[in-house]
């Protein structure tokens, strides 16, 4: 029987949609910088994004400090378990109404697939436009009548990388609106990030055992709701 | 400078990863809505 189980916790709803505004704002005005649109003026435009930029720095502190604290880091450990199986059910099974290869669980809420995405780009994709955001910003400006630098050779290189993954992000957050729509409902894993409720699995789920046991998680049946 | 972060490559690039993307979520989704109108 399925259980409703309270799944996302309240700050990593937070650190989600807040990630997911400043990602939207960033890459908008970004743009703008780049050239692509015009909104708010070009040089409204970069302190704009200079402050989200700061913004987002503090939410990943935040995030880091809370997946470090809470052990949610270990979500995020890539495997190549059973990715093929994920593989074949986005590319033929759900076509045929297959049943989900992953059951999500508390302690295992990634399928593989997502566990690879998102580790890359936690890992990689985040901490290169943190850094060349940050060098973007502060490479050689005039400052009180002299020129303050990195000692970089050029500018050039990194506002290509910067611009490099504002595309990738772009991609990814496409394909991350997609693949929300292929829960149990069109809109089941939206509600389950907005609420931090989620239908699991069943009664017997050891996990769900496992955290009800250490008080850690709440847990009801899909009935109490009404 | 607007658009000093301007290269070609990349710019080609980066709109042809968005461009397959959106055209990837297209077909897919267009095979999903089909097959399970089917299945109804």
């Amino acid at each position: 029987m399925p259980k409703t189980v309270y799944i996302y916790k309240a700050f990593e709803r937070f650190w989600h949609w807040t990630q997911a505004l400043l990602i939207f704002f960033l890459a908008a005005i970004g743009f703008e910088i780049h050239g692509s649109i015009s909104f708010f003026g070009y040089e409204n435009a970069v302190k704009y994004h200079n402050t989200a930029s700061y913004a987002f720095i503090i939410l990943i502190f935040f995030a880091v400090f809370w997946h470090l604290t809470t052990g949610e880091w270990k979500q995020y450990i890539p495997t190549l378990t059973n990715i093929k199986a994920e593989l074949n059910f986005y590319l033929t099974g759900i076509f045929k109404n297959a049943p989900h290869p992953t059951k999500k669980t508390i302690l295992s809420k990634l399928n593989p697939l997502q566990k690879l995405v998102y580790f890359g780009l936690k890992i990689l994709v985040i901490p290169v436009m943190v850094v060349s955001g940050i060098l973007y910003m502060f490479y050689r400006y005039p400052h009180q009548g002299g020129i303050v630098g990195l000692k970089i050779e050029s500018l050039e290189p990194i506002a290509v990388i910067h611009t490099a993954g504002a595309f990738l992000l772009i991609a990814f957050i496409l394909m991350h609106l997609y693949l929300m729509t292929t829960g149990t409902t069109l809109t089941s894993n939206l509600k389950a990030m907005l609420t931090g409720y989620e239908e699991l699995g069943d009664e017997k789920n050891s996990d769900i055992a496992v955290l009800k046991d250490s008080g850690q998680s709440e847990v009801k049946n899909s009935n109490d709701k009404n | 400078m607007p658009g000093r972060d301007y290269n070609p490559v990349v710019e080609t690039g980066g709109i042809g990863i968005i461009l397959l993307t959106i055209f990837g979520i297209t077909v897919h989704s267009i095979l999903r809505i089909s097959t399970s109108r089917k299945r109804k």
